[in-house]
């Protein structure tokens, strides 16, 4: 079967130009990435008064760092309406899989 | 007759993306499952644990920063190289493909050569129930009790007769204890801290007939042990089969790139997906076993 063999959308100084912004781009979001893991490492030494706030705080830098990485570097901020079916139909599954986990744990401490 | 494989280049009109694409997301789902069902079971496990017998501070922080800020750096690079792809620069996607797989392989070498032998000198001694108040000199629960946190029922260290953990004639072992078990009512020990304590000089000697358990940081040593071993083990197979793929590109890309350049720039977004998503396992691994 053919298909087209596209080579064209890159190459000149403009491309190169664009180029040089989309790499301080990635640059940046690198970055931020390391500030928020030196904030969850800081936010864990934190001494809060009880322990699920650390939790809770080192997790929300570790959902950003997370947000980062899907949205800039693998691009999902942009990407096809297909992916982001399969994605909420494994997002969906996902909690189901934490929420019985949940269910299962109280269930076992009636239990006993 | 030579057949081309359809849409590896141009979009499928069904999907608007080629199939190399939705593979790749179709495989990533399963990987979220997979990674989500040891997560879960891992939040399960440590939910469940009784008082004092989850440990904290046990893994080496700033050396699991620094792997992960190397992990980050990695995928920077990955998708730099995929950019000077889409430039059209082979010589800049070359360099920076390179620094991906240096990247790459440091991380596993600081972890497989340096963090897990380290792990594997220390060893943790669990001391029975009926004997915490005969160690209560080197446990110091009655003070951890006084200010609410949780008791300490294992002593840590470094042994000076390893053979007490195979020899049945050997009596006790001597602990070189770690500095939180020399000085338990030190408030400087109530919490971890960044830099791990050292071994101090202090030896103790612990009954067999008093212990548990004990045996070194091995994936057996406890639950927390087995977790993490078993999840950063599987992370780290992830790790090593994207730097094959990887290598492959950069030994063998120069030939497809003169050929259909665009086609290997989806290799390379496919191949450079799958490590983003393994930095993004790591992001959680981090503090889910090193900080909380």
């Amino acid at each position: 079967m053919e298909q087209s063999h596209e080579t064209s959308p890159s190459a000149g100084v403009g491309a190169a130009l664009q180029g040089s912004k989309h790499f301080k781009g990635y640059v940046a979001i690198g970055i931020t990435q390391v500030v928020f893991v030196l904030a969850a490492v800081g936010a864990s030494f934190l001494p809060f008064h009880n322990p699920t706030s650390n939790i809770l705080v080192v997790l929300f830098f570790a959902a950003c760092n997370a947000a980062c990485v899907a949205s800039f570097s693998m691009h999902l901020k942009s990407e096809k309406w297909i992916i982001y079916r399969f994605l909420i139909i494994t997002a969906v599954f996902l909690i189901g899989l934490f929420a019985l986990t949940y269910i299962a744990f109280h269930d076992r401490l009636r239990l006993n | 007759m030579e057949m081309e494989i359809p849409y590896t280049v141009s979009a499928r009109p069904d999907t608007g993306l080629y199939n190399a694409k939705i593979g790749i997301w179709l495989f990533l789902a399963s990987e979220v499952m997979l990674f989500g069902g040891l997560f879960s079971g891992y939040v399960f496990l440590r939910m469940g644990a009784q008082p004092g017998y989850w440990p904290h501070g046990m893994l080496n922080v700033p050396i699991g920063t620094l792997n992960t800020c190397i992990l980050i750096s990695s995928s920077v690079t990955a998708v730099l190289a995929w950019a000077s792809l889409k430039m059209r620069q082979f010589t800049q996607y070359q360099m920076w493909m390179a620094a991906t797989i240096v990247l790459g392989v440091l991380f596993l070498i600081i972890k497989l050569c340096y963090e897990w032998p380290e792990d594997f000198k220390r060893c943790g001694v669990y001391i029975k129930q009926e004997a915490l108040a005969k160690y209560e000199p080197y446990l110091g629960n009655q003070y951890l009790y006084s200010k609410g946190l949780p008791p300490r029922v294992e002593i840590t260290g470094e042994l000076e007769n390893e053979d007490a953990l195979t020899n049945p004639n050997t009596r006790e072992y001597d602990l070189h204890v770690d500095a939180t078990y020399a000085d338990p009512t030190n408030p400087a020990n109530d919490r971890p801290s960044f830099f791990q304590r050292p071994v101090s000089d202090k030896v103790v000697k612990i009954n067999k007939a008093d212990v548990d358990f004990a045996s070194k940081f091995y994936p057996s040593h406890n639950t927390f042990f087995g977790c993490y071993f078993l999840i950063a083990s599987l992370h780290a197979l992830h790790v090593f089969g994207g730097l094959i793929v990887f290598s492959y590109f950069l030994i063998t890309g120069s030939k497809l790139y003169r050929k259909n350049p665009e086609h290997l720039c989806n290799r390379v977004e496919v191949a450079g997906l799958f490590w983003h998503f393994v930095d993004l396992v790591w992001i959680f691994v981090f503090p889910l076993f090193y900080l909380l």
